[in-house]
């Protein structure tokens, strides 16, 4: 039972940092991104090449970052910036329609095989009384909640604070002399560096690869879903909880039933609460 | 006099760009029935789907482009008609009559798909109505014991008697577009596709013209359901074998092209959008990757470049008037006269 637990946080940390990733970018530029897991999932692909060629880890992880947040940044200025004007639909549209070239092109470029990016502790495990922990897991649980916070972090900063306001209103926003344009330009760079992360994290501990971007996607969207797509904590606790109750129900169930329970998990959210579970609960400035 | 004159003029070429119009839809049926003896096996197979997907983009089009709704169950809707008609079969319904069974179903199934429409709108809706398709489409695969699961389902083909099965198969979609396209058309320019427009622009408001908003948007939900559980059966006769994953992303990323390329909220968009899509994955199929590539750019490139789609370039070129000088000049009159 806890050993279910334990890999229902690891997998809902790549679940939360998603939905963050998919929140950060609704929050300021106010896009419904279904590109997110294969951005992150190019940087991801980028690293691993990197690492077989033989650069070590921790500079190979730094540019997987650095990739994932300015592919995001690149995405914004060359193709949403234009079509901001025509609302939401567009916007929509044109992300999946995204995910799909992107999702093609790393195929064509790396193959649809699975890969993992190995990291120095892969496959050291921890004996915790009874209890078997991997590190991976131990690196997984830590660096999301580090996210999370982190970018709780950020949205109480005076950048976050004009990031709020664009969020809450765009045009007074600008009236009183915020550049909406460049913050979401930050936005969409900070949802990338979070995806990579979420990818990032789920290749050190399993496999990743081309199909397995297009579930990510869809947890991190119930995961948004949960925080009504604007609340940070709500979509932190809302992915952790997805990641658990996925895992209990493969466990107990059946794994073929994972999919469907989560997507049955949008629906209710969806229909009983649709300002996601926490909205009511009200946490300050979050 | 020369203002009753003038009124006389565009009403005789009013007329006339009637007559012409017909003239164009009985020429182009005529071809089209044609086709069976005129064309090879694969391009007749490629034209069938054409159709196909016509009919369905017709009904998506319906939801998307008229009610402004975004729903995104329309590809599980599809694979509902396929599925269900081949198993109607299996249970010895014969084939024709199991096109209306299946469309009532899906049809029902889709009002209650629509319900989150009450209280969701936007994206919002979009992401309910997905995960909801995306769970049809896991029943389908979970229920081996109807559907073969991932597997797959046979589908019995239904010929008409006399005519070789794959010409058949033809005939039958063919009509069912021809009396589909009929059918919306005439509605969509009366007063259900001015009412559909009122409510996506008006929302809640329209209950101050006497019209539940709430109503049309279910009733756009049916018949888009029902429009796509029939293509749906008509695509299970023509693949002959269906599997769940026909019916995932791979086909509502498609449909989606369908319905923008061929421009959202117009009457003969479903048919170009079709045309165009189905050209693309001939065009790209053999080489994997690169089509899905394709699909991808082309839906971004389209709606960058073309917000209104293929069909507001003919409008465009119907705008400019030169068709209208060449109408003109048939009917008699000249430019001089009918500003006169």
């Amino acid at each position: 039972m806890l050993q279910t637990v334990l890999s229902g946080l690891e997998s809902g940390s790549w679940f939360a940092l998603l939905g963050l990733a998919i929140v950060v970018v609704m929050k300021a530029a106010d896009v419904p991104n279904f590109a997110m897991a294969e951005i992150g999932l190019v940087a991801t692909y980028v690293g691993t090449v990197l690492n077989a060629a033989g650069i070590s880890f921790w500079p190979a992880v730094v540019v997987t970052l650095v990739i994932g947040t300015l592919l995001a940044i690149v995405i914004d200025l060359a193709l949403m910036r234009k079509l901001a004007k025509y609302g939401h639909f567009p916007l929509l549209l044109m992300t999946i329609g995204l995910s799909l070239a992107l999702n093609a092109l790393i195929g064509l470029i790396w193959g649809h095989e699975p890969r993992s990016f190995t990291a120095p502790w892969s496959g050291n495990h921890l004996d915790l009384g009874g209890l078997d922990v991997s590190w991976a897991q131990i690196v997984t649980i830590a660096a999301g909640a580090l996210g999370a916070i982190g970018i709780t972090a950020f949205f109480r900063s005076p950048m976050g604070a004009q990031m709020r306001a664009v969020a809450e209103n765009r045009e007074t926003a600008r009236l009183v002399g915020v550049n909406a344009g460049r913050l979401s330009a930050i936005a969409w760079g900070l949802g990338g560096l979070i995806a990579s992360m979420a990818v990032m994290l789920q290749a050190q501990s399993t496999l990743v690869s081309t199909h397995s971007a297009a579930s990510l996607i869809i947890y991190g969207f119930v995961a948004a879903t949960m925080g009504g797509f604007v609340s940070l904590f709500g979509t932190f606790a809302g992915g952790l909880a997805l990641g658990i109750i996925q895992q209990l129900v493969g466990t107990y169930i059946s794994t073929s039933a994972q999919f469907a329970v989560a997507l049955l998990a949008v629906f209710l959210v969806l229909m009983l609460r649709p300002g996601g579970f926490t909205k009511g609960m009200r946490l300050r400035d979050v | 006099m020369a203002i009753a004159g003038a009124e006389a003029v565009t009403d005789q070429s009013a007329r006339a760009v009637q007559r012409t119009k017909g003239l164009v839809a009985v020429v182009a049926l005529l071809l089209l029935f044609a086709a069976p003896f005129v064309l090879n096996s694969y391009l007749l197979f490629v034209l069938n789907l054409t159709l196909v997907y016509a009919v369905a983009t017709l009904g998506f089009n319906l939801l998307v482009g008229w009610s402004g709704q975004i729903g995104l169950a329309h590809a599980a809707l599809f694979a509902i008609g396929a599925y269900g008609s081949a198993i109607a079969m299996e249970q010895g319904v014969p084939f024709l009559v199991t096109i209306p069974l299946v469309g009532l179903a899906a049809g029902g199934l889709a009002v209650l798909i629509g319900f989150p429409a009450i209280r969701l709108t936007g994206f919002f809706l979009a992401i309910a109505t997905l995960a909801l398709g995306m769970a049809i489409v896991e029943l389908l695969k979970g229920a081996r014991a109807v559907t073969g699961g991932g597997g797959g389902l046979n589908v019995e083909v239904f010929t008409l008697p006399g005519i070789n099965g794959s010409a058949s198969t033809y005939f039958i979609t063919l009509a069912v577009a021809a009396v589909a396209f009929f059918l919306v058309r005439r509605s969509l320019i009366g007063r259900f596709g001015r009412t559909l427009q009122a409510v996506r622009h008006l929302g809640q408001l329209s209950g101050s013209l006497g019209i539940s908003a709430l109503r049309y948007r279910l009733l756009a939900f049916g018949l888009s359901g029902f429009i796509a559980a029939i293509a749906g059966s008509l695509y299970g006769q023509l693949q002959t074998f269906v599997f769940p994953a026909m019916f995932e992303m791979n086909l509502l990323v498609p449909m989606l092209v369908m319905v923008f390329v061929g421009g959202a909220g117009s009457h003969w968009g479903p048919l170009i959008g079709a045309a165009f899509a189905v050209v693309l994955i001939e065009l790209f199929q053999d080489l994997g990757d690169l089509q899905a590539i394709a699909y991808g750019v082309v839906l971004m490139v389209a709606i960058a470049v073309l917000p209104g789609g293929l069909v507001s370039l003919f409008a465009t070129f119907r705008d400019s008037r030169s068709i209208g000088r060449l109408l003109a000049r048939r009917t008699g009159s000249t430019r001089s006269e009918v500003s006169g």
